[in-house]
């Protein structure tokens, strides 16, 4: 029997079911649609003891994607190694089809490392293993693999694999590059020992070279020697000489390669630098068995260290001379070409064989023995040549047509407008400029002692026997005569004889140029009229000096 | 021995008697078991004369496609003749040796 008290809440009763019942509906039905209509990534499914997430393809995507193109291969490998899943990073790696990896065993490309690769497998996933694994073609695959059991109901361990070639190959590149710089290390210890060497060699040399030069001037001024001892004693002097050069070339090999050469810079002509050169090694002897030219044009003026750049032209003739046989011909041409400077030393020698051409500026190289092989070198004369024309901002090239057919060595040297010091140059006569009379009748002597002249600035006429001489004398008398005493015609002491007996006669001053180490020809000499003497080869500083002590004297 | 990775296996000289093919997708857990469980009975049943390719059809869908797959897993024996398949839980034993065209166990 329905009470009074029911039957209104029957009525809300069924009114608050049928809301409840619309609004279950309503839910239902929204995910009835969203579901249809694709909004839902994923069923949360009741199990029995817990919720399992149920995921869509679509909420799956982006991870599936990450791994199949991730840059490190990927497996899923189960207890005995059977590939279950890979990605095609990994069938790359190991050469083979992705239908053949998935369903092998991976343990097939671990090699001799089976039980590393076990431990791995059954590891807690913070181990690493470096490994080379075989791919299919045989090729060792250098690899890091890093593996870790998945919290799948099946027994899954997802592998990992880091290809390591690219490491490799940089790891090789870094030992390489450390391998060498040790060697470079290694290597410049090693020169700079040889430099510090060659330092002291040098400088341990000068005192006995200078000993024996000491005692070797001791020997000229000792007395007539009988002829075997003063040839031995001019053989001492040549060969110490030889000595001294070869050595202060050493050291200054080392000042250059060190960086310890200093040049003093001036504006200066370059055919000066190389008229006193020349005229240097003519007074030394050492141009008599060769025909040397001099081809100048206008002056040409540079910048550079006088004492060096005489070095230069020093060493090129030196070098040819060595390797050009007595007869032959040395040329020294000047000429400008653009903004340079050039200086061509051209022999008739030996000539220098195309191997050895690119070699020749390195130090201590040296071509075959010359043909007159009377002194031998370092090999440094042209290294120190190629360093001081580099420092002077210049280049030196080396051409040859190979054997017997001679070589031209170029300096260029860039020009500069920049006058020459005040007073006349710095190189220039530090005694007043003289008309000078030179008398000598060996032709290569009286051109080079008439160069040297002229280069300090003296205007040089010349005569080759005694009688032209004193007529020269007589019609144009000079400040100065330097004559050389055994002459055709009469000899010089006739000269200064006739020469004094003249009625200016004694307002010349005149020289006698004796030959080497034969002093009592000096007593004769002043006693036939001389004012002084000078030792054949004639040495520049020599004759200033000497023309000094003659101005001094004359006063009187 | 020249075993092209598409549909026309070539049963040359020295190629194994047995051509099969399975089709899963990823490693989805019914993939990675379908995988396991042919390989193992294949190793077990046939070993040294079968030859498995794998395909996973999100990496490799034209194979997929050439194939005319509907369901995955499917499980394929291409060779020896005749050609059978079989779908869904492809690691029943007994299903599986029936597709392989190998006489039941007792």
């Amino acid at each position: 029997m329905a009470t009074p008290h029911d039957v209104p809440h029957d009525v809300d009763a069924l009114r608050d079911e049928n809301i409840r019942l619309r609004e279950q509906l309503e839910e239902a039905e929204a995910v009835l649609a969203a579901i249809r209509g694709g909004e839902i990534d994923a069923f949360v499914i009741a199990e029995r003891h817990d919720d399992r997430v149920y995921t869509l393809e679509t909420a799956d995507r982006p991870y599936r994607l990450m791994v199949e193109h991730m840059q490190e291969g990927a497996a899923l490998v189960n207890d005995d190694s059977t590939v279950c899943y890979a990605n095609a990073r990994l069938a790359d790696l190991l050469r083979l089809p992705l239908g053949s990896l998935i369903g092998g065993r991976f343990d097939a490309h671990v090699g001799d490392r089976q039980a590393e690769f076990r431990e791995l497998l059954a590891g807690d996933g913070s181990a690493r293993l470096e490994l080379a694994l075989t791919a299919a073609d045989g090729t060792p695959v250098p690899v890091m693999l890093a593996a870790r059991e998945l919290p799948t109901d099946e027994k899954s361990v997802c592998l990992i694999v880091t290809d390591l070639s690219d490491q490799q190959a940089r790891r090789e590149l870094e030992r390489e590059v450390d391998r060498r710089q040790r060697v470079e290390h290694t290597l410049r210890e090693a020169d700079r020992r040889k430099n510090e060497f060659l330092a002291m060699l040098g400088h341990e040399l000068r005192n006995p070279l200078a000993a024996i030069s000491g005692a070797v001037r001791l020997l000229e001024h000792a007395g007539a020697l009988e002829p075997k001892a003063a040839w031995a004693r001019d053989v001492i002097a040549r060969q110490s000489q030889h000595l001294a050069r070869m050595v202060a070339d050493l050291l200054d090999v080392g000042r250059v390669t060190s960086g310890k050469l200093e040049l003093s810079a001036q504006p200066l002509d370059l055919d000066e630098i190389v008229r006193r050169t020349v005229a240097g090694l003519q007074n030394a002897g050492q141009l008599a068995e060769h025909r040397i030219e001099l081809v100048f044009g206008p002056p040409l003026r540079v910048l550079g260290d006088a004492t060096r750049l005489e070095q230069v032209v020093g060493n090129l003739v030196a070098n040819a001379l060595r390797y050009t046989p007595a007869g032959g011909r040395i040329r020294l041409a000047l000429s400008r070409q653009g903004e340079m400077a050039a200086l061509q030393v051209i022999d008739t020698g030996i000539g220098i064989p195309a191997d050895l051409l690119p070699h020749v500026f390195d130090l201590f190289v040296q071509g075959p023995a010359g043909p007159d092989r009377t002194e031998a070198g370092l090999g440094i004369g042209l290294t120190l040549v190629q360093q001081i024309v580099q420092l002077h901002g210049g280049t030196v090239d080396v051409a040859s047509d190979g054997h017997g057919r001679g070589a031209t060595f170029t300096v260029y040297l860039p020009l500069t407008s920049e006058p020459l010091p005040g007073g006349g140059g710095g190189s220039r006569s530090r005694v007043p400029s003289r008309r000078v009379l030179l008398v000598e009748d060996h032709a290569d002597s009286r051109d080079m002692l008439r160069l040297l002249l002229e280069a300090r600035g003296h205007k040089v006429a010349v005569a080759q026997d005694g009688p032209s001489a004193v007529e020269a004398i007589a019609a144009s008398p000079p400040d100065l005569a330097l004559v050389d005493l055994g002459l055709p015609g009469f000899d010089g002491y006739e000269v200064a004889r006739r020469t004094r007996a003249l009625p200016d006669g004694n307002q010349i001053t005149l020289v006698a140029l004796t030959g080497y180490g034969q002093p009592e020809h000096q007593q004769q000499a002043a006693a036939a009229g001389f004012d002084g003497h000078l030792t054949k080869p004639v040495d520049v500083n020599e004759l200033d000096g000497l023309l000094a002590k003659i101005k001094r004297r004359r006063k009187v | 021995m020249g075993r092209a990775i598409d549909d026309s296996y070539d049963v040359t000289e020295g190629a194994p008697a047995y051509q099969l093919h399975l089709f899963v997708t990823g490693a989805s857990p019914r993939s990675l078991a379908a995988v396991a469980g042919v390989k193992a009975l294949c190793e077990e049943l046939l070993p040294g004369r079968y030859d498995l390719v794998v395909t996973d059809v999100y990496q490799e869908p034209e194979l997929a496609r050439r194939q005319h797959l509907v369901v995955t897993p499917t499980f394929v024996k291409h060779a020896p003749p005749p050609v059978r398949s079989l779908v869904g839980d492809v690691t029943n034993r007994g299903r599986l040796i029936a597709a392989l065209g190998l006489s039941p166990e007792p």
